[in-house]
């Protein structure tokens, strides 16, 4: 092993002399935000990059001479300055770039083709801010119905947004705004993200095969970077001293028919800021209307979220990025009747997190980023039940908790070393502190505070080989603080150039996690998530990653894709249905799974017609010895110990497609068939008085087929959307109206069984009907 | 009504039959087409009230069976399908029932009783959805037929059931525990009777033997009636568990506890602690299937589990007065 690490890592210090480098920033000229994904290039030359999605780009290892720097991005200036590369030389090159109308057919290589050439990842897909917005969704914006639909990606139901990734649950996938991380991205239950799409810049997410950078999740990273802000065209002190530290350059205000909206944004001391916010209002609605009655609002439920980023380049060199996120659901009501008791019911949920960036560019060598984040989920309900008679009152409380605070720092450093050569490395230590409590009347049944810190070293090296074949070896170790052992997760991948424009990749690696979610599977509808650290007699949650895929690139914004994947898992924790009480620590089980897919997916990004054509065929597998027999079977009862978990979707197609008709139209449409999800069947009914031996006929149960056997009617989902242009009264505007469900097709969420005739009755409650909803948005 | 109301109740009516669908049953042929009725036997052995030990068997029934709810009044008592007309039909009564003291080799026939034991229903009323009405329900079960079956604690018992209609047999084994001892601690205990003060930590401990370590608990609220005789009147049960840190203490005996919480001063409560042999505390506990191996102590002749358990309790009653 020691000799493999050494060939691998021997090449890195083997870079050529007498060599120069340039390296910068590419920014907005019209609003100072980075130019994401800009193609930079030497003219006639096979040197070039992308910009990143911070808009740096470094071009190593240049032989010395006079060359054309050539920037071009669609949709933009085409720039081009002669620059001279002298041995040893490093020219720091940052460009403002004014937007330009594209003109007729012109033909300007994006980044993507450059992306294509340089990726090695594999299983990748960025969305753009433009992307998000413009593909349909339920009433409002979100990156996550977006990515929904993606073929590597499915959904449990409508109301939820929830990512199923190659088969993996919700809680393997990393969610990250700003580096930090967020561990309950959703509002009422998973119907909305908590994601302002306003205020992202860009979504890279990674559906397999990641770097080694990311970690602690086993399906996917969502990598979301929020906007800077705009740092130009400051409106209220352009004029004065003021306006040179502070100034505000656009509002912009949505109505919908759930939420309202405002993001405000300009510029800052050689900087910029950011600051966006929605609240709902149906809580406000449902008052008034029940006010306006002469009766009173016995509930309540409402959430909030906003997210605020500012950043200053103290100097070439240096930069700090503050970045905060806080988002909440409320949920409150009160019972009170003449014949009832009085409860008091509150229920409040949510996530926090700030990251503090540093990031410093010494040269076009490296690369560094110090990053220290503080990220927390909060779950806290809260139960008062007053009772009220001729002897006096008297008060019950109940109260569960369940709270996360994440404290990370993490230093990531990028040495450009040459052309080949690009390593990565860095360390993060977590500080995670968890609590899992319940209290009653006072009394604490239980409050459990655990400290699962985790240790973690990495590098990770891009090596071009040759012009054809690329690698990307990387390693990461762990510590996580319950365990003695260190983890370690190889990670390999390789791109190697079957044509000009086709491309063979392929990647492996091992990833662990720590962390898991104790929510039951099979729920329908999950309102939050309950985290637990992984106990310590447990390893680490862990599977493997085999992907195989080829890539096209067909013309220009024109790109294709095919992959295979295979996934193994251990360790895969579920609740113990034999759980004892008496027997400590045994409240879970470890399992096995294993997944295996191919996904087919076709992508247009430019042009009056943009949109993709995807299609994934897949298979998941569980394995849980549930009864602890030591026989792992499948038995003709909800309790198989070998099945198909809920979210399996064996197939799916997914078409998006965006049309710009005019400057001012623009039309939406999604269309989705899928499998219907499993489902245990129904094939007989018993009385049970489950845990009361004084009444053994309580309630007419289920006799459960075998687990998950079945499968509801197949899905099928049309949305459409149209945005037009608006100008009333000189205010730029958007009016936006969009139909879900447009066939009003009958997807069945769940059935429901009422044995109480005979024969027994069914009922199927569906996910959504046809729901036309509709927006405006103003920009000042 | 304004055309706007018309509209409201309109789109409402549209989003909720575009939600809600009552389905064929015959669209689920596939689901349960292969199930056949079976078997559910409950055989308790109660230490110390043996007499009122109880076998239930009763028989499941597949989605399409039409008997159990015909939506008649079979029985003529003016309710439709309620548990008196359900209960007889669900009631294997064509069972052979012998239960077999493994130590002794003493054996004991339990003959059908149609009124073998009785629970307490409690059902909403119509009218008011605040209230509920509280009736005994009588049903059938298995009893012993001689007045002289007895239950000797720590002996193992072996229950052996002939469905004649279902054409099987099935055996399960129990061991009779001893009931649960109260320890003595802050309170003042006179035999059965505890006095505590409203502002206590309102703490009862006991214990059993080291294998007991799953309770039920019955609350009852003791109320003395006009001619000055005590009745009871039930409140609430739970299941109860051993606790582990005590039990390390007491090191030989499994030791519970239970905190009440929430009672009113001047009530004298009863509580009885039925310590449930391991094989019922299991059944109770899981969530397994009731046909699981890991959880049903009954098989059948081919070793196959069957849904329901063959366990025994032992009773224990405690007056906690709750004073000022």
């Amino acid at each position: 092993m020691k000799k493999i690490l050494l060939l691998l890592i021997i090449p890195v210090f083997l870079f050529p002399k007498g060599r120069g480098s340039i390296n910068g920033y590419l920014y907005d000229k019209a609003t100072g935000e980075p130019l994401i994904y800009a193609n930079v290039m030497l003219f006639e030359t096979e040197y070039g990059t992308a910009s990143s999605v911070k808009g740096y780009y470094v071009i190593p290892g240049i032989p010395e001479g006079k060359y054309k720097l050539v920037i071009s991005m669609m949709g933009y200036e085409k720039i081009e300055e002669e620059i001279i590369i002298e041995t040893g030389g490093e020219i720091r090159k940052d460009f403002e770039i004014s937007p330009q109308a594209v003109k007729g057919k012109e033909v300007i290589v994006t980044a993507e083709k450059m992306r294509f050439k340089e990726k090695v990842e594999i299983s990748r897909t960025n969305l753009s801010f433009r992307e998000i917005r413009s593909t349909p969704s339920f009433i409002e914006a979100d990156v996550f119905r977006t990515l929904q639909q993606l073929p590597s990606v499915t959904s449990t139901n409508d109301f939820s947004s929830a990512l199923i990734v190659r088969g993996g649950s919700p809680d393997e996938n990393l969610i990250l705004l700003d580096d930090a991380e967020i561990y309950n991205p959703f509002h009422i239950g998973g119907l909305f993200s908590t994601f302002n799409a306003d205020a992202i810049s860009d979504a890279e997410f990674l559906a397999g095969g990641y770097p080694a950078h990311f970690s602690g999740r086993l399906s996917s990273v969502l990598n979301i970077t929020s906007r800077e802000g705009n740092s130009k065209q400051g409106k209220l002190f352009s004029n004065s001293k003021i306006g040179k530290f502070w100034d505000i350059s656009r509002i912009k205000a949505e109505i919908s028919l759930l939420s309202s909206k405002a993001l405000a944004e300009g510029p800052f001391y050689k900087g910029a800021w950011i600051l966006s916010g929605r609240r709902t209002y149906f809580d406000k609605i449902a008052e008034f209307y029940t006010t306006t009655r002469g009766n009173d609002q016995d509930w309540k439920y409402y959430f909030w979220d906003n997210q605020f980023k500012i950043f200053s380049d103290i100097n070439k060199q240096n930069r700090i990025t503050f970045s905060t996120f806080n988002g909440q659901d409320v949920l409150r009501f009160k019972f009170d009747e003449e014949k009832m008791d009085k409860i008091d019911f509150d229920w409040a949920w949510g996530n926090n997190s700030s990251s503090l960036k540093w990031r410093f560019v010494p040269n076009s060598k490296f690369f560094s980023e110090f990053i220290l984040t503080n990220s927390g989920f909060d779950f806290d309900v809260d139960l008062l039940m007053t009772q009220s008679d001729s002897s006096g009152t008297d008060q019950s409380q109940f109260k569960i908790f369940n709270n996360i605070n994440d404290i990370s720092i993490t230093e990531k450093l990028t040495w450009y070393i040459s052309p080949e050569h690009n390593l990565t490395l860095g360390g993060t230590y977590k500080k995670r502190t968890i609590r899992f409590g319940l209290e009653l009347d006072g009394t604490k049944f239980f409050d459990i505070k655990q400290k699962p810190n985790l240790y973690s070293l990495f590098f990770q090296d891009k090596w071009k080989v040759n012009n054809l074949l690329s690698l990307q070896i990387g390693l990461r170790a762990s510590k996580y603080e319950l365990h003695d052992n260190i983890y370690f997760d190889p990670r390999i991948g390789f791109k190697y150039m079957l044509l000009e424009n086709l491309s063979l990749k392929g990647s492996w690696g091992i990833f662990n996690q720590f962390l898991f979610t104790t929510n039951d599977e099979n729920e329908v509808l999950k309102i939050v998530d309950f985290w637990q650290p992984v106990p310590e007699k447990f390893d680490a949650i862990s599977n493997q990653h085999f992907i195989v895929g080829l890539e096209k690139w067909f013309e220009q914004g024109f790109t294709g894709s095919v992959e295979a994947y295979y996934k193994p898992y251990s360790n895969v924790l579920t609740n113990n249905p034999d759980n004892d009480p008496v027997i400590e620590n045994d409240e879970f089980i470890n399992g096995k799974a294993r997944v295996w897919g191919i996904e087919l997916l076709l992508k247009k990004s430019t042009g009056k017609f943009t949109g993709w054509v995807g299609y994934s065929l897949s298979d998941i597998e569980k394995r849980f010895d549930y009864n602890g027999d030591g026989v792992v079977e499948k038995t003709q009862n909800e309790m198989s110990e070998i099945y198909v978990p809920k979210y399996s979707k064996p197939h799916s197609f997914n078409l998006v497609a965006n049309y710009q008709l005019n400057k001012k139209n623009q039309f939406s449409f999604s269309w989705t068939v899928s499998s219907g999800q499993p489902y245990t069947p129904v094939v007989g009914k018993i009385y049970d008085g489950g845990s009361d031996l004084d009444n053994p006929y309580r309630e007419l149960v289920n006799i459960s087929g075998e687990k998950n056997s079945s499968r509801y009617p197949t899905y099928v989902r049309g949305d459409i959307g149209w945005v037009r242009s608006i100008t009333p009264f000189g205010i730029n505007g958007k009016f936006k109206f969009q139909v879900m469900n447009i066939t009003n097709h009958y997807n069945v969420l769940m059935y429901l069984w009422n044995h109480d005739e005979s024969p027994s009755q069914v009922r199927a409650i569906s996910m959504f009907p046809i729901i036309p909803t509709f927006g405006l948005e103003f920009e000042l | 009504m304004k055309l706007k109301n018309i509209l409201l109740i309109l789109v409402i009516s549209v989003l909720w039959l575009a939600c809600e669908k009552k389905l064929s049953i015959t669209d689920f042929e596939d689901d349960f087409g292969y199930y056949t009725p079976e078997l559910k036997i409950e055989g308790l052995l109660k230490q110390n009230d043996p007499l009122n030990s109880i076998v239930r068997i009763i028989k499941s029934s597949s989605i399409t069976d039409p008997t159990v709810f015909n939506g008649q009044d079979d029985n003529h008592d003016g309710e439709i399908d309620d548990y008196n007309e359900v209960l007889p039909l669900i009631q294997d009564t064509t069972a052979t029932v012998v239960v077999t003291n493994l130590d002794t080799g003493e054996e004991f026939n339990f003959i059908y009783v149609a009124d073998a034991d009785s629970f307490l229903n409690r059902e909403r009323l119509e009218d008011d959805r605040f209230e509920f009405e509280f009736n005994i329900v009588h049903y059938g079960g298995y009893k012993p037929e001689s007045s002289d079956f007895h239950l000797d604690t720590l002996n193992n018992y072996q229950i052996r059931v002939d469905s004649e209609e279902f054409n099987q047999i099935i055996i399960g084994e129990t061991t009779i525990y001893p009931a649960v001892n109260f320890i003595d601690t802050l309170y003042n205990f006179e035999e059965d009777v505890v006095y505590m003060n409203i502002d206590d930590n309102k703490e009862i401990f006991w214990k059993s033997n080291l294998n007991v370590t799953s309770y039920q608990v019955v609350y009852e609220e003791m109320t003395m009636d006009e001619e000055n005789e005590w009745d009871s009147e039930f409140l609430f049960t739970h299941i109860s568990y051993r606790d582990n840190d005590l039990t390390d203490i007491y090191n030989d005996y499994s030791v519970g506890r239970l905190l009440l919480w929430n009672f009113d001063d001047e009530m004298v409560l009863k509580i009885t602690i039925q310590a449930l042999s391991p094989d019922l505390g299991q059944y109770i506990s899981s969530s397994l299937p009731m046909n699981d191996p890991q959880r049903s102590n009954l098989r059948d002749e081919s070793g196959k589990p069957v849904m329901g358990y063959f366990g025994a309790a032992s009773s224990k009653v405690l007056y906690v007065v709750i004073q000022e």
